[in-house]
């Protein structure tokens, strides 16, 4: 007689037995599934948080690039061999910053010092310009620069705010400087040698710079030691309608062309008497 | 209700009693082939014939169904227990073809006495050589066997033998059969079909229909997994079904269907008999 309830019982265990290394390797593949996908997500959430901090990085490091640059710019505007000194402080900034971020970042990243080098370039720009105008002031400036740091960043401050201005005015002031003593020279050689072509030099120079009565008694002590001088009795007619005395300038450029019957004087006629000249 | 279902299957399992019976016997395509060609073989001028094959691959009911065919038109003598004792092996043959009763002991020398002395009597019928038929040949000693050599040279007598196909039994018959077999035939498992036919069969000739009808294509693919054809496990294990399903009919019939047959109880089944383990 078969006992059947124990062998329901043997069944469920060879059921169990049969189908357990199945459910276990089913178990152990979902376990491994769940592991590498975890594995992946920490991994996408480490190469995020890897990314945001290099973006941090990457934007800070631009923002002192852009201080830095933007100094530079202002530094390369002034013209100054002074400005050079200030660089070197300036540079070390964003240096120091990248330094101490790279510490917080999970990998290290050479990307700082390749940024470094191109931030190191910007300053050399204004260098190359003023020694290539300059040459003394670019020495004077290069022998600063070994000038220690704490006494760089005083002098810093002391002359950074007036320096466009001077700059500017110094250009200005070298040119009507330098004209006014030539003019100066030219006018002690015309009284000595009474060189009609230095007069017209010297009226021309005159009119050009506004000065109109000036022009035009140059223009007329020209005239006077040589009256065949074309440019000579344009500027004096020319000084003359500035001067307010219109109808003088056409009664002296009429004289004139009907002695040399110069086209230029007839030009400058013709524009006085239609209002085109003032 | 009850008591139908508890008949079915009583009687579906008195069907897989695993005995020779020729009644019982299944004609299947591949088996009925090679029953043909062993018919022919018999026939034949042979000097021994060796059906060989697994255990439960239907040697023995071949060995059956031959003698049960040819009994009737010619001298054919079964043998289905190996008569081991020497003396007593003779004496049997003697008595059995020729009619003999040998009181004493006899020896194969004395036996080989009587069988000269008969066989005039035989060989002036053509073709009515007695046949011997010998099942579990692989049981008898070697000196036996080669006393059935010898017999079998005389061709006084005709032997079928059958043998299990084992590594040990291949080696006996290569020593004493090989030489003198004509025909050798073997005998395999049924393939998943054949098993399906099998059961059919054995159940419709009987006239159990319903339970025939019970079995689904998963059953069989179940049943095949378990026996892997073998005729005898088959009959064990469908022996034990049918009896766990007459308990459930008696005792809990709730748990069975009579229309289709569970995996459940096959593996119970098998379970019981040792074909499979919990």
């Amino acid at each position: 007689m078969i006992d059947v309830r124990d062998l329901e019982r043997r069944w469920v265990r060879y059921k169990i037995k049969k189908t357990l290394p199945f459910a276990l390797l089913g178990v152990a593949l979902l376990f491994i599934a769940v592991l590498l996908v975890q594995i992946d997500f920490s991994k996408e959430e480490l190469q995020k948080s890897i990314d945001q901090n290099g973006a941090a990085k990457e934007t800070t490091q631009e923002k002192s690039q852009e201080t830095v640059a933007k100094k530079a710019q202002k530094s390369d505007s002034l013209q100054d061999e002074r400005v050079l000194l200030s660089k070197e402080p300036q540079m070390a900034k964003p240096t120091q910053r990248a330094s101490t971020e790279n510490k917080n970042a999970l990998e290290p990243s050479m990307e700082f010092l390749r940024k470094m080098k191109e931030v190191s370039v910007v300053p050399q720009t204004p260098k190359r310009v003023i020694a290539s105008r300059e040459p003394t002031r670019t020495y004077k400036a290069q022998k600063q620069e070994k000038v220690p740091t704490s006494t760089k960043k005083a002098e810093q401050k002391k002359w950074k705010a007036p320096q466009p201005h001077r700059e500017k005015k110094t250009v200005k002031i070298k040119v009507n400087r330098m004209s006014k003593a030539e003019l100066e020279q030219i006018v002690k050689r015309f009284k000595k040698s009474n060189n009609p072509t230095l007069g017209v030099f010297i009226a021309k120079k005159y009119y050009n710079m506004g000065e109109y009565q000036k022009s035009y008694n140059y223009a007329l002590l020209t005239n006077q030691i040589d009256s065949t001088i074309e440019d000579s009795w344009i500027i004096f007619a020319k000084s003359l309608v500035k001067l307010g005395k219109k109808d003088q300038a056409v009664k002296t450029l009429q004289a004139y062309i009907r002695v040399s019957s110069s086209s230029r004087a007839k030009l400058l006629l013709n524009k006085i008497v239609t209002g085109k000249f003032k | 209700m009850r008591v139908m279902h508890n008949n079915i299957f009583k009687s579906s399992r008195d069907v897989f009693i695993d005995t020779v019976d020729v009644k019982e016997y299944v004609q299947l395509d591949r088996v009925s082939t090679i029953y043909t060609s062993l018919k022919k073989s018999v026939k034949k001028p042979l000097k021994m014939i060796l059906l060989y094959g697994k255990p439960g691959t239907g040697k023995s009911m071949f060995l059956a169904k031959l003698y049960e065919d040819i009994s009737s038109q010619h001298p054919v003598y079964l043998y289905q227990t190996p008569i081991l004792d020497d003396g007593e092996f003779y004496k049997v043959l003697v008595k059995d073809i020729y009619g003999v009763n040998y009181d004493g002991k006899l020896n194969f020398t004395q036996f080989m006495k009587v069988v000269e002395l008969h066989s005039h009597k035989v060989s002036e019928e053509q073709n009515n050589i007695p046949i011997v038929l010998l099942d579990e040949a692989q049981l008898y000693s070697k000196e036996q066997m080669e006393k059935i050599r010898l017999l079998a040279d005389s061709r006084k007598l005709k032997f079928v033998i059958t043998l299990h196909k084992t590594e040990k039994e291949d080696i006996i018959a290569k020593e004493h059969f090989q030489t003198r077999i004509w025909e050798s035939i073997e005998l395999v498992n049924a393939s998943k079909s054949e098993i399906k036919i099998y059961i059919q069969k054995k159940l419709i000739k009987n006239n159990l229909f319903d339970t025939a009808n019970m079995f689904q294509g998963k059953n069989i693919d179940l049943i095949y997994k378990i026996t892997s054809g073998n005729y005898r496990d088959t009959n064990k294990l469908l022996y034990t079904l049918f009896d766990i399903y007459d308990w459930y009919a008696t005792n809990d019939p709730s748990k069975i269907s009579s229309t289709q047959l569970s995996n459940k109880i096959v593996e119970m089944a098998a379970l019981h008999t040792g074909l499979i383990h919990d």
